[in-house]
């Protein structure tokens, strides 16, 4: 097979993910298939960042919200 | 003696033969209970599992069967060699595979399977396949059946089972809802669930950007093709096993099945209509005939109480419906998928939640199959109902898939059930829709004919006209097998 650097390329970074950063083998049954392995550690990556920084937006939000709360009282009291 | 009675009771012990994928736990039916054998582990991990709050949680909300311990004796003893325990499940009525199940349905399951999962994360288990073999249907809501696919979570891993889980629910499901491609043939004879490489075909690159396609299809299929090209440039015979490319945790996991769930919840099938699907608008009946159809059909169900009705060409299921009230279980089956599907999501919402509804075409209903044709039973051995519904299907049996009247009928009488059918005549315009373009008009397609034959296997316990005669309702009851034969010859 020819050895194109794209190839080249994709091989050192399956390669070096699978070796840098492995946990001990997986002894279930079921082949879970490496390629399928690559993506759920890349969706668990997506989903758990997606989840902390939606967690820091509603904290940051959350402020605003507050404080328009706060002036929202404020101005119904001034009303009452 | 004790010997013998040892020995008897290993005869009455039948293995499921679907219970082989996993080492650790094999299922097997004695005297119509269902029962688990363990092995060490297993039953290791179901001892933590059972005393978990989560677990007991799910049980008592049926979203996984009752599952029970089991200590008699005489069943323990059934089991030797590697096994440690047996457990006993609540029986399923009746065991239905993904190839019979409509869009909603198994999108149904995924997301009951995704649920157990997520509640398993957060409480640090996990899930060890994602087998859609792995549910069934108490009526019409999913229930998880597999137990011992329960393990605790190890950390560092993530989850095993999503190359299967795709395969068997989420490429299928992305198929049927943007490419509106038949679930049932599809699965029926991919028994493993549908490869991402293979789904690559079937989509065009306008789909990649649709819902779930680009992550779960598209993104796999090249993964996973990159992946075995590297994987055969690499010769290491004694390679060890692949690790998880990136250390997980179960934080990643579980917000990686949360945000499966979510698409999972929004996908919807593509709109449309089928010939069967708006049936209740559309069928030939006016509203005394259906009455009087109607009245026939509930004088003669409600009689009794029946254990199993099967609904054979049940449509959008009007009278799967009205039997519900006077069977235990009932299985409503039809080939029209949407029609099916119409019924499943009415039922969602009613009581009694005794009905299954199932996609299958009763001229080729669903076989023995899998490994050595015995991992998948054919629907004629899965059940034994005692009563049978076959209301307007034999003209399609017997014009359109030009099955013999008496072979049709013969197929009917072999359930040794109670039966009201529905003789639509030569003269009914259905039956003239279907001859209409046919050479061979079936000129021994006639009432007379169908009643010889019918009183040769059944008695004609009742019969009346509908439509002005051009269709006749009957009550049917088998004769014993001797005597069904005497009046054959």
């Amino acid at each position: 097979m020819t050895e194109t650097p794209k190839n080249v390329a994709w091989t050192a970074l399956l390669g070096g993910a699978f070796y840098l950063i492995s946990t001990c083998p997986s002894l279930a049954y079921l082949d879970p298939g490496s390629g399928s392995m690559l993506l759920t550690a890349i969706l668990g990556i997506l989903a758990a960042t997606t989840y902390t920084l939606k967690g820091y937006f509603h904290k940051v939000t959350a402020l605003f919200r507050k404080n328009r709360l706060e002036a929202g009282d404020r101005a119904g009291q001034t009303k009452d | 003696m004790t010997r013998r009675r040892g020995e008897q009771n290993l005869k009455d012990m039948t293995p499921e033969h679907g219970s082989f994928r996993d080492a650790n736990n094999r299922v097997f039916y004695h005297h119509g209970e269902v029962f688990r054998s363990l092995s060490a582990e297993a039953a290791a991990n179901w001892h933590q599992l059972r005393q978990t709050a989560f677990f007991r949680r799910l049980m008592e909300s049926g979203a996984v069967v009752g599952t029970e311990t089991e200590s008699r004796a005489d069943v323990t003893a059934l089991v030797s060699g590697p096994w440690a325990a047996v457990l006993r499940h609540e029986p399923i009525p009746f065991i239905s595979y993904p190839y019979e199940w409509t869009f909603g349905m198994l999108k149904d399951a995924a997301w009951l399977h995704l649920d157990v999962l997520e509640q398993a994360l957060e409480h640090g288990w996990t899930l060890k396949d994602g087998s859609a073999y792995n549910l069934q249907w108490r009526g019409q809501r999913p229930v998880f059946i597999d137990v011992s696919s329960f393990e605790p979570y190890r950390d560092g891993d993530s989850w095993t089972g999503y190359r299967q889980f795709c395969m068997m629910f989420i490429i299928p499901l992305l198929l049927k809802a943007h490419r509106d491609i038949q679930l049932a043939p599809l699965l029926r004879s991919n028994l493993e669930g549908v490869d991402p490489e293979e789904a690559l075909k079937f989509i065009s690159v306008r789909d990649i950007f649709r819902r779930g396609v680009f992550t779960h299809l598209y993104l796999h299929a090249r993964l996973q093709a990159r992946a075995g090209r590297a994987e055969a440039r690499t010769s290491a015979p004694d390679a060890a096993p692949a690790k998880w490319p990136v250390r997980q945790t179960r934080e990643m996991t579980l917000r990686m099945v949360q945000s499966i769930k979510r698409m999972v919840a929004k996908l919807e099938r593509r709109r449309g209509e089928t010939a069967w699907s708006a049936y209740e608008t559309t069928h030939s009946y006016d509203d005394v005939s259906l009455a009087e159809k109607k009245g026939f059909v509930e004088r003669h169900v409600r009689g009794r109480r029946w254990r199993m009705a099967y609904d054979l060409g049940s449509n959008t299921g009007t009278f799967a419906r009205l039997c519900s009230e006077h069977a235990d279980h009932v299985i409503a089956v039809d080939e029209d998928e949407l029609a099916v599907d119409t019924l499943y999501h009415r039922l969602k919402t009613e009581t009694p939640d005794n009905v299954t509804p199932l996609v299958m075409q009763l001229s080729n209903v669903s076989p023995d199959q899998g490994w050595r044709g015995r991992e998948r039973k054919s629907f004629d051995d899965r059940g034994k109902p005692d009563l049978i519904l076959c209301l307007a299907l034999i003209h399609h049996m017997v014009i359109t898939a030009n099955i013999p009247m008496q072979d049709f009928l013969q197929w009917i009488r072999s359930y040794d059930a109670a039966v009201v059918l529905e003789f639509v005549g030569p003269e009914d315009e259905m039956t003239l829709r279907l001859l209409k373009n046919k050479r061979n008009k079936h000129p021994d397609y006639t009432l007379a004919r169908f009643e010889s034959i019918a009183a040769s296997m059944f008695d004609i316990a009742d019969k009346a006209p509908l439509k002005e005669g051009r269709r006749h309702i009957y009550f049917l009851q088998p004769k014993p097998a001797s005597a069904s034969a005497q009046s054959a010859a």
